[in-house]
């Protein structure tokens, strides 16, 4: 194999992995603002440069209208904990699982279920206030839809 | 005929090609006298590394759910790990089996990754390609993963500007009120009536501010990105790059007390050492050997356990 490979593509393929590397963490700072995924993630060196995504996911019941705090089935805490960790990661945007597909996974899931309602809550911390804020995004999914 | 050069020369220092852009970038940050030495300690560093990593990432979740297939990871990485210890024929293969295998576990555990890794996966493609027989090689390859280090701390500061979380102190406040480990090494900064109200803050929804009226706690703040940028522009240096290898050492041990990422530790500590000199690194081989050994048998509840990932 000492001879497949020149020595100067020995040093370019070196070199371009340092190249790229010396410009990407730039990028992941831009990208991350603009699509809104964790800077913790997607090996941008901005771990611990600024406190990391929180997000919680809560799945209740809808019961008269009104969202019932429910006990999930294994299989849907698994579900909603997968779906929490790639929203946490990569954002709503980047994020392969949406609610749609979550919601449509539990009320397979829990049967017994016609109506869900999600609501993930994604902490961060105002930069300028130093606050803790919290942003709300809330859905209802029922059965009739699916 | 140009490959018959290349082979001929042996890649010495001259032939590093400072006539194309990728020769003059390998010829910094410094000599590599002892490039023997450190293609090898390099080599045996992160197969080490990415073994050990696999085998502690057993207890972790985004891994166990993975089950049998990174099971095979740990097992295959062990094997290269032994292949690619000494240098035979096949050492060149086993670490593009083990780059191979460490690039598709972290592809499954994706977007659980460290981003550590990235820095080990790209030191196993450096010393992959490069050929042990060809000083030239070995040499691109040091000062390749000399660049990692230079570049992960320039980054890691240039990031905490950029966020801005650091110039008026709020990540560090913000890591004191609920992390006992912060909370024990930046307290000393703090007026005892700031640490009793960061400390007593429950966590919740306009919970604030996280932010200290302690102008040393700010100023220790301030001086974490600083350091990184500077270390990392002092290691470029022969002047300031001694300096650089023993502050970026001791700010990373500093790191530990608090973040307790050990395996990012470890592999610092040794770029930095590389940085110096591959026979300095390969000194303190037996110490990395018996840490991650220590990591690994901690995850698996054999021995007490300190810090995370």
């Amino acid at each position: 194999m000492g001879g497949v490979v020149s020595a100067r593509a020995v040093r370019r393929v070196i070199a371009g992995c340092v190249a790229a590397l010396a410009v990407w963490p730039l990028l992941h700072a831009v990208l991350a603002a603009r699509l809104g995924f964790d800077p913790w993630e997607l090996f941008g060196f901005a771990m611990y440069a600024l406190p990391a995504g929180r997000v919680q996911v809560r799945v209740d019941r809808v019961f008269e209208g009104r969202p019932v705090l429910v006990g999930l089935s294994g299989e849907s805490r698994t579900r909603v904990a997968e779906y929490k960790r790639w929203r946490q990661a990569l954002g709503p945007r980047l994020s392969p699982d949406g609610l749609e597909a979550l919601a449509k996974d539990v009320l397979v899931l829990e049967p017994e279920m016609d109506e869900i309602e999600i609501r993930v809550l994604s902490w961060r911390l105002d930069r300028d206030s130093a606050m803790l804020v919290v942003d709300e995004e809330s859905r209802r999914y029922g059965r009739s839809r699916h | 005929m140009a490959q018959a050069a290349d082979v001929a020369s042996g890649g010495r220092a001259e032939d590093m090609g400072r006539s194309d852009a990728a020769g003059w970038l390998l010829a910094r940050p410094g000599p590599v006298p002892d490039s023997k030495i450190a293609f090898v300690s390099a080599r045996r560093l992160l197969l080490l590394a990415v073994c050990s990593e696999a085998w502690f990432a057993t207890q972790v979740g985004a891994y166990q759910a993975l089950g049998q297939t990174h099971l095979a990871v740990c097992f295959t990485l062990t094997a290269c790990l032994a292949a690619g210890w000494l240098s035979w024929q096949g050492t060149r293969a086993a670490v593009g089996l083990a780059l191979a295998v460490a690039l598709v576990d972290g592809a499954l555990a994706f977007p659980s990754n460290a981003n550590h890794q990235i820095l080990m996966w790209l030191g196993l493609v450096f010393v992959a390609v490069a050929d042990e027989g060809r000083s030239g090689d070995r040499e691109a390859a040091v000062q390749g993963l000399r660049w990692l280090v230079v570049l992960a701390f320039f980054w890691a500061g240039v990031q905490k500007v950029i966020y801005g979380y650091y110039l008026g102190g709020e990540f560090l406040a913000f890591r004191v009120s609920f992390d006992p480990d912060f909370a024990s090494i930046f307290r000393v900064l703090l007026p005892d009536s700031e640490a009793t109200r960061l400390l007593s803050m429950a966590p919740g929804p306009g919970a604030g501010p996280y932010r200290a009226d302690a102008p040393l706690f700010v100023l220790a703040s301030n001086l974490t990105w600083i350091a990184e940028i500077v270390i990392a522009l002092c290691l470029l240096h022969s002047k300031t790059r001694r300096f650089a290898v023993v502050a970026g050492i001791a700010f990373v041990m500093l790191i530990e007390l608090g973040a307790k990422e050990v395996f990012f530790g470890v592999l610092m500590i040794n770029l930095f050492l590389l940085c110096w000199s591959g026979r300095a690194m390969s000194r303190l081989l037996p110490v990395t050997v018996a840490v991650y050994g220590w990591l690994v048998l901690a995850a698996a509840g054999v021995l007490p356990r300190w810090g995370a990932s």
